[in-house]
C-alpha cells in the first residue's frame, strides 16, 4: 500500500475587529466577499488545499472574534500554529497601531518554540478611496521590517486584489515552519494487492 | 537469517510480478488529459490516459502525470495516441505504480492511477458543453471510491489526433467516447436510462435493473451517441476479419439506428464476461455467438444477463437491494460491494423524496463507507480526506450543479469541510430520523400516560442505560443509577404559544395582574407567546413593567421610561466634548462596525434609506432602525457607566443627572443573573464598554418594542440576565461554562470522557451559544421563542444552559462516533448553526432539567441512607453549582 503524507497547516488571523479577516478568509477559500459578515463570535476555521512548491497542503485558517475581550479563548485556538497573520486596516490607524499587542499576545499564548515563527502582515482594505488612507505602505513596511522582516501585503478582500499572494506566502512560510507530520494516508487505488503488501503497519 | 531469506523471497516474488509485467500492450492512450489536483486550480495536471493490457491479460486502466513519464517511452504513448487503431499495440514499459518512498508531500506521481478496468464499477461521461469545453469522465470503482475526473483537452494535441483517420469535416474525435469506445471492446459496459452519461462496467443484473439498462439508453448528446452494450471478445481484438451476423446487426439497427461509427467497429459478439471470469465462462461466452454490428440483441442481453448474474449478483445480493431509493448504495458510485457483509435495512425517509435527493444522499452514504474503512486513520490525515483530490470528485461538479438548484439537497450537501465533520453532518441526518420516532412514541406516552412504561428504554436511550452501567466516572455513584428506566416517566410539558385571549384574562379591570407571577412564568415557559402581545409581555419579563403595575400606573411608567432615556442620551448626543473624547469616539466606531452587519437580512433592519454617517463601510447604507441601534447601545454605555460600583466609566458625567438606573437594575434584575447562587449581593460593574454580541442581543429586543425608548429599556433588562457574560474578565462566561462542564459530567458521563479525549473540555464550542443566547444558531423567530422561554425563569434562571445540554445530547452520538479532536467538534457545532429544531430541543432542555432534579433527589437519598447506616456517606455530593441550577427564582 502505497503511503501518502498529507501536511496540514495551521493559520490564524489576528487583528483588530472589524479590519477584514473574515472577509480575507472567504475570499481565499470560497471566492466570495459580503460586507455582511456578522462579527466573529469566537472562532471558526476554513480548509484549503493548495499547491505550495508542488506540494499539496491543506490549510486550516482560523478566523478569530477582533474584539481584544476575547483573547483569553486564544490559547485554546492558537495552539500548533504554523503562520500568524496580523491583519490591520490601511483606512483606520488605530487598527495598525494594536497590531504591535495582537502579535505579542499571540506568542504569549501560542508560545511558538521557534524564535522565528512566520508572521505575514496584512493591510486591508486598500479598494477605499486613497483621501481615506491613515497608513501609508512605507510605515507600515517599516514597521514589518523592525519586526524580522515580516512579509507585507496589501490587500483588498472586496475586490480580490493581493488576497491569493498574500496566501501563497502564508502557506509557503507555514509550510517552512511545519515540522513533517508522518500520516499514512491510504492509496485510494490498489495496483495490484499481492504485490503492494504493507509490512510496516501494524493496524 | 530467517529475516533475510524472508526478505529475499519477496524480492524474488517482486521480480516474478515485473516480469510478468514486462511487455505490456499499450491499447489506447491519450495525452493531455487533465486531473485537477486542487478544487481551483483551472487546468490541473496533465497527463496520459492509457489502457495498458499486461501480459497476463488484465487491463489497466492507468493515468500518468506527463511529469512522470520517462522520456523513452514519451514517444510511445504520443505514438499510438495519433494513431487511433486498436489493432496497434506497443510496447511500453509498465504501469508505474505509486510507491511508498519518503516524499513530504505532494508530488506529480502520486497522483498517478492504475486499476484494473474489473475494479471500475461505473462511468460518468460528460462530453463537452458550452460551459465545459473539454468535458470529463469520472471513474467510480467498485467498493465506492472514484479516481479524480479526467478532462479531455484537445488543444495542444498533436495534430494527428486531433484530425485522426476520420473524414474530412468530421468533428474530431472526443477523447472521453474515444475511452468508452475501446473499453468497450475490453469489458461489458451498459448505458444507465436513469443516470444520462452514467455507464455500468460488468454491471449486475440488479445494476442493470436499477439503470433501465435494458431499455436503448439514452443518447448521451446530439454529438456523442450512447455507448451500447456492444463488446468484443478479447482474443479477437487483432482480427481484422471478424464474423458478422448480419440478423443481429439488422436488428440492432431497427433499435439504435443512430448508431455512430466509431462505436461499430466490426467485431465479434460475446457474452460479456467479467474479465475476471473464469475460463470456463470465457469459453462458453466464445462459442455463445456470432458477431453484431452494434448493440447486441434483447436476447443476447438476456444471456448475457444470466452469466453476469451466476458472478457478481451473488454478492450484492441482500435484502435492502431491490430498489434505487433502498439506501442500500449508489448504483453510480458503486457502494454497492461492501454491502454484502452489512445489509442496510431501507431507511424510511428516503422512500418519498425525489430522485435526485436521493442520489445525493445515496452518494454520502458511499461516503460514509469510505470513510468507515478509514476510520483507523490518525486525526490529522482525516481532518483532510475530504479535500484529498479524489474525494473531490466523489460528488461531480455537474451533480453539485444539480443539487443547487434543489432546496431540499442543498440542505444535505453544504460544503466539504474535513472528513470527520463531514462524515459526522451525514451521519446526524440519519440518526436525525431515528430521532424522529423515538420522539414521537415519548410524545404518545406524553398523551397517553396510562401506557407509558411499555415503551420505555428503547432506541438510543436502551444504549444510554449501558452507559450508566459501564462508566466509572468522576460521579461514580451517579454511574449505577438506571437513569433512562427512571426517567422514562418524564415528560416535557411544552404547548401552545400563550394567546392574546389568554393574556387579557390574566388581569383585573384595573389591568392588575390577578393570577400569580409564577402562573405566567410557567405558561410562558410551556409555550412562549403569540407575536401579537410580544411587545407588551416582554415589558414585564425585562423588568419595564412591575409585575403588580395597573394599566394606569403603566401609562405613568411609559412617560417616566422616555423620559429617562432621553436623558441619559442628551448626556452624550448634546455634549461636543463628550463626542469628540477618545473613549466615545473609539466606542462610536465599534458599535458602528457591529451594528451595519447585524441582522441585515430581516426587514426592520435591511433597508438602506440613509447614507452611512460612519462612512467606512464602502457600499453598505443605514437606515432609521440603524441608527437607533447605534443610539441605544451608546447610550446604554452612559446607563452602564452609571450603574453601582462601576468601576470604569466611560464617560465623566454628572451623576446626579442620571435617571434612577440603581432602581432599574433592581427592579430588572430579580436574581435572574448569572450567577451561581441566588444572592444578590451587587457585585462590581465590569462592563466596560461596549463588546461584540451586544448588538446580537439588541437587534431582536428592539425589533419587538419597535421604539426607541422601550427598545433601550428591554435591552437594559435583556442585559441584567446576560451582562455577566461581557465583563472584561469573562467570569459570566467562565462560571457558565464550568456548570455546563458538570452539567455534561453528570447527565453524560460517556460523553463526558469523550470531549476530555478531545482536549474539548474548555467547552469553548458552546461560547457563541451562551455569550449571545444561541442569537446566531437560530432563525430570527426562534430567537423570540427561545428567548422568552430563557426570561420565564421558570425552573432555573440558567436554562439556556440546559437548551446547550439538549443540544449536545441530540448530537452526542454523531460526535462519539465521529469526531476525534477540539476542532472537529468546533466545526461541527458551528455548523449547526441554522439547523436546530427549537421545539424540540425545549423538550429535551425540560426534560434534562427534570432528569438532574432526579439524580441530585437520588444522590440525596443514598447519602441520607448511607449516613444512618453507617455514619458517613460514601457518594460525592452533588457538586453545588448543580445544585443551584435547580434552585428556582422564588
Amino acid at each position: 500500500m502505497a503511503s501518502r503524507k498529507k501536511v496540514l497547516l495551521k493559520v490564524i488571523i489576528l487583528g483588530e475587529s472589524g479590519v477584514g479577516k473574515t472577509s480575507l478568509m472567504n475570499q481565499y477559500v470560497n471566492k466570495k466577499f459580503s460586507n455582511q459578515y456578522k462579527a466573529t463570535i469566537g472562532a471558526d476555521f476554513l480548509t484549503k488545499e493548495v499547491l505550495v512548491d508542488d506540494r499539496l497542503v491543506t490549510m486550516q485558517i482560523w478566523d478569530t472574534a477582533g474584539q481584544e475581550r476575547f483573547q483569553s479563548l486564544g490559547v485554546a485556538f492558537y495552539r500548533g500554529a504554523d503562520c500568524c497573520v496580523l491583519v490591520y486596516d490601511v483606512n483606520n490607524a488605530k487598527s495598525f497601531e494594536t497590531l504591535e499587542s495582537w502579535r505579542d499576545e499571540f506568542l504569549i499564548q501560542a508560545s511558538p518554540r521557534d524564535p522565528n515563527f512566520p508572521f505575514v502582515v496584512i493591510g486591508n482594505k486598500i479598494d477605499m478611496e486613497e483621501s481615506k488612507r491613515m497608513i501609508s505602505q512605507k510605515r507600515a513596511m517599516a514597521w514589518c521590517q523592525s519586526k524580522g522582516n515580516i512579509p507585507y501585503f496589501e490587500t483588498s478582500a472586496k475586490e480580490a486584489i493581493n488576497v491569493e499572494q498574500a496566501f501563497q506566502t502564508i502557506a509557503k512560510n507555514a509550510l517552512q515552519q511545519e515540522v513533517e507530520v508522518e500520516i499514512d494516508f491510504p492509496d485510494p487505488i490498489k495496483i495490484d494487492s499481492d504485490t503492494s503488501k504493507d509490512f510496516g503497519c501494524a493496524c | 537469517m530467517e529475516d533475510d531469506s524472508f526478505v529475499a523471497q519477496m524480492e524474488d516474488i517482486h521480480l516474478d510480478q515485473s516480469a510478468l509485467f514486462a511487455q505490456p500492450k499499450l491499447l489506447f492512450s491519450r495525452p493531455k488529459v487533465f486531473v485537477k489536483t486542487t478544487p481551483d486550480n483551472k487546468d490541473g495536471m496533465p497527463g496520459f490516459l492509457s489502457l495498458i493490457e499486461t501480459s497476463n491479460y488484465e487491463y489497466i486502466m492507468s493515468w500518468t502525470p506527463e511529469a512522470c513519464i520517462p522520456g523513452l517511452d514519451e514517444d510511445s504513448y504520443i505514438d499510438i495516441s495519433s494513431q487511433g487503431d486498436n489493432d496497434v499495440t506497443r510496447f511500453v514499459a509498465p504501469p508505474r505504480s505509486p510507491n511508498s518512498t519518503n516524499r513530504r508531500s505532494f508530488h506529480p506521481s502520486d497522483y498517478e492511477v492504475s486499476i484494473p478496468l474489473q475494479n471500475i464499477y461505473s462511468m460518468l461521461v460528460y462530453p463537452p458543453r458550452m460551459r465545459d469545453r473539454h468535458g470529463s469522465v469520472i471513474i467510480n470503482l467498485i467498493g465506492g471510491e472514484s479516481l479524480p475526473a479526467f478532462f479531455f483537452h484537445e488543444d495542444g494535441l498533436p495534430s494527428a489526433v486531433k484530425k485522426g483517420k476520420l473524414p474530412a469535416g468530421a468533428p474530431p474525435t472526443w477523447g472521453g467516447q474515444e475511452l468508452l469506445s475501446t473499453m468497450e471492446q475490453l469489458v461489458d459496459i451498459v448505458g444507465s436510462a436513469i443516470e444520462p452519461g452514467v455507464y455500468l462496467v460488468n454491471a449486475s443484473h440488479a445494476d442493470k435493473i436499477n439503470h433501465g439498462a435494458e431499455s436503448p439508453p439514452r443518447p448521451l448528446s446530439p454529438k456523442v451517441q450512447p455507448v451500447l452494450p456492444l463488446s468484443q471478445q478479447r482474443q479477437h481484438i487483432e482480427l481484422d476479419h471478424p464474423l458478422r451476423d448480419t440478423e443481429a446487426e439488422d436488428e440492432s439497427e431497427r433499435l439504435y439506428p443512430k448508431l455512430e461509427e466509431t462505436i461499430s467497429e466490426p467485431s465479434v459478439l460475446y457474452l460479456s464476461p467479467d474479465v475476471n471470469a473464469d475460463a470456463e465462462s470465457l469459453s462458453r461466452s466464445a462459442t455463445a455467438t456470432g458477431s453484431a454490428t452494434g448493440p447486441i440483441t434483447m436476447e443476447g442481453m438476456r444471456r448475457r444477463r444470466s452469466l453476469s448474474d451466476s458472478g457478481r449478483d451473488k454478492v450484492k445480493d441482500g435484502p435492502a437491494y431491490h430498489q434505487t431509493a433502498s439506501g442500500s448504495g449508489s448504483p453510480m458510485m458503486g457502494g454497492l460491494a461492501n454491502d454484502s457483509s452489512q445489509p442496510r435495512t431501507p431507511l424510511p425517509f428516503e422512500t418519498h423524496i425525489d430522485p435526485l435527493v436521493n442520489t445525493v444522499k445515496e452518494m454520502r452514504w458511499n461516503i460514509l463507507e469510505r470513510f468507515s474503512q478509514v476510520a483507523r486513520f490518525s486525526r490529522d490525515a482525516a481532518t483532510n480526506i475530504l479535500d484529498h483530490p479524489i474525494t473531490k470528485q466523489i460528488l461531480p461538479p455537474h451533480v453539485q450543479q444539480r443539487i443547487q438548484d434543489s432546496e431540499a439537497a442543498k440542505r444535505v450537501m453544504d460544503d466539504y469541510d474535513s472528513a470527520r465533520v463531514y462524515l459526522a453532518k451525514w451521519a446526524a441526518t440519519v440518526a436525525d430520523q431515528g430521532d424522529r420516532e423515538r420522539r414521537e412514541q415519548r410524545e404518545m406516552d406524553r398523551l397517553h400516560p396510562n401506557q407509558h412504561g411499555k415503551h420505555k428504554a428503547h432506541g438510543q436511550d436502551g444504549r444510554r442505560i449501558n452507559d450508566h452501567e459501564d462508566e466509572e466516572g468522576p460521579l461514580g455513584a451517579f454511574n449505577v443509577l438506571d437513569l433512562e428506566t427512571e426517567c422514562s416517566a418524564i415528560h416535557h410539558t411544552r404547548t401552545e404559544p400563550l394567546s392574546p385571549m389568554d393574556w387579557f384574562s390574566f388581569f383585573n379591570e384595573m389591568g392588575c395582574l390577578k393570577v400569580s407571577e409564577a402562573h405566567v412564568r410557567e405558561a410562558v415557559f410551556r409555550g412562549g407567546i403569540d407575536h401579537d402581545i410580544r411587545i407588551e409581555v416582554w415589558k414585564f419579563f425585562l423588568g419595564i413593567y412591575p409585575w403588580d403595575s395597573t394599566e394606569a400606573e403603566r401609562v405613568v411608567i411609559r412617560s417616566t421610561k422616555a423620559e429617562e432615556y432621553y436623558a441619559l442620551k442628551r448626556e452624550w448626543f448634546d455634549d461636543a466634548a463628550v463626542q469628540e473624547s477618545e473613549t466615545f469616539q473609539e466606542q462610536k466606531l465599534r458599535i458602528e462596525k457591529d451594528v451595519h452587519r447585524t441582522d441585515r437580512t430581516i426587514s426592520f433592519f435591511a433597508s438602506e434609506t440613509l447614507p452611512n454617517p460612519a462612512g467606512d463601510f464602502t457600499g453598505v447604507g443605514s437606515n432609521e432602525n440603524l441608527e437607533l441601534l447605534k443610539d441605544i447601545l451608546l447610550t446604554y454605555n452612559v446607563w452602564a457607566s452609571k450603574a453601582p460600583s462601576a468601576t470604569s466609566p466611560l464617560l465623566s458625567m454628572d451623576k446626579k443627572s442620571a435617571a434612577s438606573p440603581v432602581a432599574a437594575a433592581e427592579e430588572s434584575s430579580n436574581g435572574s443573573d448569572n450567577s451561581n447562587t441566588n444572592v444578590t449581593t451587587p457585585e462590581p460593574n465590569m462592563l466596560d464598554g461596549y463588546v461584540q454580541g451586544m448588538s446580537d442581543l439588541l437587534a431582536p429586543v428592539f425589533a419587538v418594542m419597535g421604539d426607541e425608548v422601550m427598545g433601550f429599556w428591554a435591552f437594559v433588562g435583556l442585559m441584567e440576565k446576560t451582562k455577566r457574560n461581557f465583563y472584561r474578565d469573562q467570569v459570566g462566561m467562565q462560571s457558565q461554562l464550568e456548570t455546563l462542564d458538570k452539567l455534561i459530567q453528570v447527565l453524560d458521563p460517556k460523553l463526558y470522557k469523550h470531549l476530555e479525549k478531545c482536549e474539548a473540555l474548555n467547552l469553548f464550542f458552546c461560547f457563541r451559544w451562551l455569550l449571545i443566547w444561541f442569537k446566531r444558531e437560530f432563525e430570527w423567530v426562534d430567537i423570540m421563542k427561545l428567548w422568552e422561554v430563557l426570561f420565564s425563569d421558570h425552573l432555573t434562571t440558567q436554562f439556556q444552559l440546559f437548551v446547550a445540554m439538549a443540544v449536545l445530547d441530540k448530537h452526542r452520538d454523531v460526535i462519539m462516533d465521529h469526531l476525534q479532536g477540539f476542532d472537529e467538534i468546533l466545526k461541527y457545532v458551528n455548523d449547526l448553526s441554522m439547523t436546530i429544531n427549537l421545539e424540540e430541543t425545549l423538550q429535551d432542555a425540560e426534560i434534562l432539567y427534570r432528569r438532574l432534579e432526579h439524580v441530585v433527589d437520588k444522590v440525596d437519598t443514598k447519602r441520607a441512607e448511607e449516613e444512618q447506616a453507617t455514619g458517613t456517606a460514601t457518594t460525592p455530593e452533588v457538586p453545588t453549582i448543580l445544585r443551584n441550577l435547580l434552585k428556582t427564582r422564588s
